[in-house]
């Protein structure tokens, strides 16, 4: 494994009670919490689990764009310039995290033949859509041509993508799933940062995705209320993000 | 033999028609446990890993980067 890829297995925390978030020291401890509810939902039973957390800047990866030719360069390069590179389960493209960034996930036990994707990016698109409507954001969920991680299932306000899922599903006792989707919700960063690291990265490692700035849009600006008080809009989205939870 | 194929329903073929094998972490000819993950399926921005559904030697049916749907048989132990 290249320098500047880590194992979120190593680092796992212990679970808190459900429902809880972490502001936490890294991606890299985020991931190992997602690892470590899948592992405690495959030996513990049915109930779901749903995390909400937050870290310092990181741009986490598919094992796909792993493989590119010169990845190890670019994790390297990216992670001097503060920005870690690190590897993750589920698919899409490389996606930035960061303080203005709230991460959640939502991990299930489905029985074999009863559950599809479609299902899991439904549940978690509803739970992301709730609290952007209470703070007074309209969304829809598509695709954002020129986005960074583009797919169908985007969270979309005013045609830009304002937030992402991708799912992470694999074979568990007698013949169930344990499935993870994740989200990330751009609260307070500002486009042009989040396009810019992601362009570096796939020009660094040879890959042919490119981001548009003007695919994205923010909590803030889509709220449009310049100088609210940055630790407040952050803490009113995982206070919501927390009430609209799914059970 | 034992097939290795992607669960009926996994996804909406109609709303996504394909997706592709992304990767396989064993070789053709390999000798395999029974509940190692085999290959990864990608759709959608959803992977999805494959246990091997017995322990024996895995036949690669469909190669990394083959296009599949819900149903398909991606390769067999024997």
């Amino acid at each position: 494994m290249s320098r500047g890829i880590s194992d979120p297995l190593l680092t796992a925390p212990p679970l808190r009670p459900r429902g809880h978030s972490w502001s936490l020291d890294s991606a890299e401890a985020g991931l190992a919490l997602e690892t470590a509810a899948i592992e405690e939902l495959a030996r513990s039973g049915r109930t779901p689990v749903r995390l909400v957390w937050q870290c310092p800047p990181a741009l986490i990866v598919t094992r796909t764009e792993a493989r590119l030719s010169r990845f190890a360069q670019a994790a390297e390069a990216l992670r001097a310039r503060g920005w870690p590179v690190l590897v993750r389960g589920s698919g899409g493209g490389a996606c930035p995290l960061g303080a203005g960034t709230v991460q959640c996930a939502l991990v299930r036990v489905l029985p074999s033949g009863t559950s599809s994707i479609e299902h899991m990016y439904g549940a978690m698109a509803a739970w992301i859509r709730r609290p952007l409507a209470r703070l007074g954001i309209a969304t829809s969920v598509g695709s954002v041509p020129g986005a960074f991680c583009p797919g169908n299932h985007e969270i979309v306000a005013g045609r830009k993508k304002i937030a992402g899922i991708a799912q992470h599903w694999r074979t568990g006792s007698a013949g169930s799933h344990l499935a993870i989707a994740t989200a990330s919700i751009n609260v307070e960063h500002d486009p042009e940062s989040l396009a810019a690291v992601v362009n570096q990265f796939y020009r660094l490692a040879g890959g042919s995705h490119r981001c548009l700035p003007s695919a994205l849009t923010s909590v803030r600006a889509e709220l449009a209320r310049p100088g609210r008080e940055r630790d407040g809009l952050m803490r009113a989205c995982v206070e919501q993000l927390h009430a609209d939870a799914p059970r | 033999l034992a097939d290795i194929a992607i669960p009926e329903g996994l996804w909406d073929a109609v709303k996504t028609p394909e997706g592709i094998v992304a990767n396989w972490f064993y070789r053709e000819g390999s000798t395999v446990p029974a509940g190692a993950t085999v290959a990864e399926i990608m759709v959608e921005k959803t992977n999805y890993e494959i246990a091997a559904p017995a322990a024996g030697t895995l036949h690669v049916l469909v190669p990394k980067d083959g296009v599949v749907r819900p149903g398909t048989v991606i390769g067999r132990i024997a």
